[in-house]
């Protein structure tokens, strides 16, 4: 393959999932009541929904389903699968468009998923859903605008929101959160936004909403928050109808913000923090991740970043350049280690670190492929990543190279 | 520089096992047991909490203590402040083995009428059970007798001639490479047992099953008591140290 960059890793096989090979930031695993593997993804826009890609052979996968949303102005970009429930977030592109929220499939038979319950949350100042976490097969962690909920900047509009989905045809919502001062009404002042764009379009780089929630059955009574120019949220769900904030850290500025993802090491007491890039070109570089010492989790501590490749190589090399997406260490079929991490840096690939020292973590592994066929962007966009239990990682491009399925060799 | 010596066993936080394999090689003079690692010797020595070497006390500094309990507490202050700030699971490992040594210690006392009153708290048996390293890295070396790398586990015990050398790695995944360096290990030394626990718990009161499952790994802990040798301090004057062992 030329122009790949291949180090410690095999690529196994390529599916570019029959031409609609753009990905968001939804990658699960189901192990089928047949035994097969199924990897499932939400795609990064329309006319597509989810696919399902059967990898119990990873140098031969099939895809064995593929739908469709119903219209072109939304997108699921975030999936997570627990059992046989496959858990969709349904997010729009304009304001009180619909359907918004979250969809819930029973995928007993992979080929036939079937609808068993849906939860709205369009409104007149909501996009829906934009990220979920479900891994305990009643609860729903996610990022979502609510019709009840206006927002004072229209781009500070999901905020956290807890579901019981244990009736999928009675899906409740039992709690919320929402950064204090984000919503008309609140008395509190936001802090200043972070490198403002102006303008109203809910698209825009600075935000004071929620991007990814994390809960481990090793923390029940936690969650923790990426939630992106408002940083990390340490907070006790001990009552999930009443979340409260434990800690809160926050780089942004002079950093140049997004916060998207806080993964605990909790028997390290580490917490690893990924910014994700939003700009092409390196315009917002250094997109980093961090490495906290979490043992007081009220005064979280940076103690490093993960290294990253030189930007005069990789800052022009077309699209992003930059952290995002991480290996979550969910339970399920999937790998776990707090030692090993392994994330998606768009044109930098899929790169993997090692954290044993945690003041100097070392790059051990990646794999960067050439420009996928037809992408809008001149490189790679490697957007979401996930590994299962036998050290598989399952690698996804944003626009057009759809899954890639590699070995680490480390 | 090569030597055709006998591995070693670096234990506590160290970042770069090579520097030390250089010290050893270059010593001449230094303690097979001393503060950063021990020589892997044919030999039987079981290494105890109170044989001397792995740490060093001066007259000075034992005068800070009142009791014998003061220097129970500091000792196992200093076991633990070998253990690396980020590896919790380790530290709850030594909890509940320094708990498990203390009850150990407590029945001997009770149940025994036969032992020496001088030396039979648990101030003093503390100090015979054997000492668990933390962080244990043990040197590889290649045919020409050049380093080539440690392998790393959580804890070890080094009790006759055997070095047990622990995992807590309960359902983490562990690098080829690894898990090839430690087959390697396996095959070079008989004398080497590899054991893989599950992860302790938190909580303070003493972990049974996790102390059980090591007991059953290496039984020869429980008998630590029985071996009729007198306990003896982490002090130990310089040029009387073989009496204590």
């Amino acid at each position: 393959m030329p122009d790949t960059r291949i180090k410690h890793t095999t690529l196994l096989s390529h599916d570019t999932l029959n031409g609609f090979g753009g990905i968001g930031e939804g990658v699960s695993m189901q192990i089928a009541d047949d035994g097969r593997r199924i990897i499932w993804l939400a795609h990064e826009g329309a006319p597509k929904n989810f696919t399902g890609v059967d990898v119990t052979d990873p140098k031969n996968t099939k895809v064995v389903c593929q739908t469709e949303l119903p219209h072109m102005k939304m997108r699921s970009n975030s999936l997570e699968v627990c059992g046989n429930v496959l858990a969709v977030a349904y997010q729009v592109y304009e304001k009180g468009l619909e359907p918004a929220g979250m969809e819930l499939f029973d995928i007993s038979k992979p080929e036939e998923p079937k609808s068993i319950g849906f939860h709205s949350t369009a409104g007149p100042h909501s996009r829906g859903m934009h990220c979920l976490w479900f891994v305990d097969g009643e609860t729903v962690h996610c990022s979502s605008g609510a019709p009840d909920f206006e927002p004072k900047h229209p781009r500070d509009d999901q905020f956290y929101q807890i579901l019981d989905v244990r009736n999928p045809a009675k899906i409740e919502e039992i709690g919320r959160w929402w950064m204090p001062g984000s919503k008309v009404g609140d008395e509190e002042e936001l802090p200043p936004r972070v490198n403002p764009e102006g303008g109203v379009d809910p698209m825009g780089s600075d935000a004071f909403r929620l991007h990814n929630v994390n809960v481990y059955a090793e923390r029940p009574d936690r969650a923790y928050l990426g939630y992106i120019d408002g940083g990390v949220y340490v907070m006790d769900i001990s009552d999930k109808s009443a979340p409260k904030v434990i800690s809160n850290w926050n780089p942004h500025n002079p950093y140049p913000g997004f916060s998207h993802t806080a993964l605990p090491l909790f028997g390290r007491d580490l917490m690893v923090v990924s910014d994700e890039c939003i700009k092409d070109d390196g315009a917002d570089w250094p997109k980093l991740t961090w490495i906290l010492d979490a043992r007081n989790e009220n005064n979280l501590v940076p103690i490093s970043t993960l290294p990253l490749p030189p930007v005069e190589e990789f800052g022009l090399r077309g699209g992003r350049f930059g952290s995002h997406n991480l290996h979550e260490n969910r339970p399920g079929p999937s790998f776990k280690s707090e030692e090993i991490l392994i994330g998606a840096f768009f044109n930098a690939g899929i790169r993997i670190y090692d954290i044993k020292n945690p003041y100097q973590p070392q790059e051990i592994a990646h794999f960067v492929p050439p420009k996928p066929a037809n992408s809008r962007v001149n490189a790679i966009q490697m957007n979401d990543v996930y590994a299962d239990e036998n050290g598989i990682v399952y690698a996804v491009d944003r626009w057009s190279g759809g899954l890639y399925v590699l070995e680490m060799d480390i | 520089m090569s030597k055709n010596k006998s591995s070693i066993l670096i234990f506590g936080n160290c970042e770069t096992p090579s520097i030390l394999w250089n010290a050893y090689l270059a010593s001449k003079d230094t303690p097979h047991v001393n503060r950063q690692y021990i020589v892997l010797e044919d030999k039987p020595t079981t290494l105890k909490i109170g044989s001397s070497g792995w740490t060093e006390m001066n007259p000075e500094e034992l005068l800070r203590f009142e009791n014998n309990a003061e220097l129970v507490v500091f000792t196992k202050e200093l076991i633990s402040s070998k253990v690396n700030s980020f590896s919790k699971p380790i530290k709850n490992a030594l909890t509940h083995y320094f708990q498990w040594v203390e009850q150990k210690c407590i029945a001997f006392q009770e149940s025994s009428e036969e032992v020496d009153p001088l030396f039979s708290n648990i101030e003093q048996l503390f100090f015979k059970a054997p000492l668990l390293l933390p962080h244990p890295k043990v040197t590889l070396c290649d045919e020409q007798g050049n380093f080539a790398g440690v392998v790393n586990f959580d804890l070890s015990f080094i009790i006759e001639d055997i070095t047990y050398l622990i995992s807590l790695s309960e359902g983490q995944f562990v690098r080829k490479s690894e898990r090839d360096l430690r087959e390697q290990l396996m095959n070079s030394n008989d004398k080497i047992r590899y054991i893989n626990l599950n992860k302790p718990n938190e909580i303070n009161e003493l972990d049974t099953i996790f102390i059980n499952e090591l007991l059953s790994y290496i039984p020869s802990l429980n008998h630590f008591l029985e071996d009729n040798t007198l306990p003896h301090s982490i002090y130990h004057l310089s040029g009387l140290d073989a009496l204590g062992d």
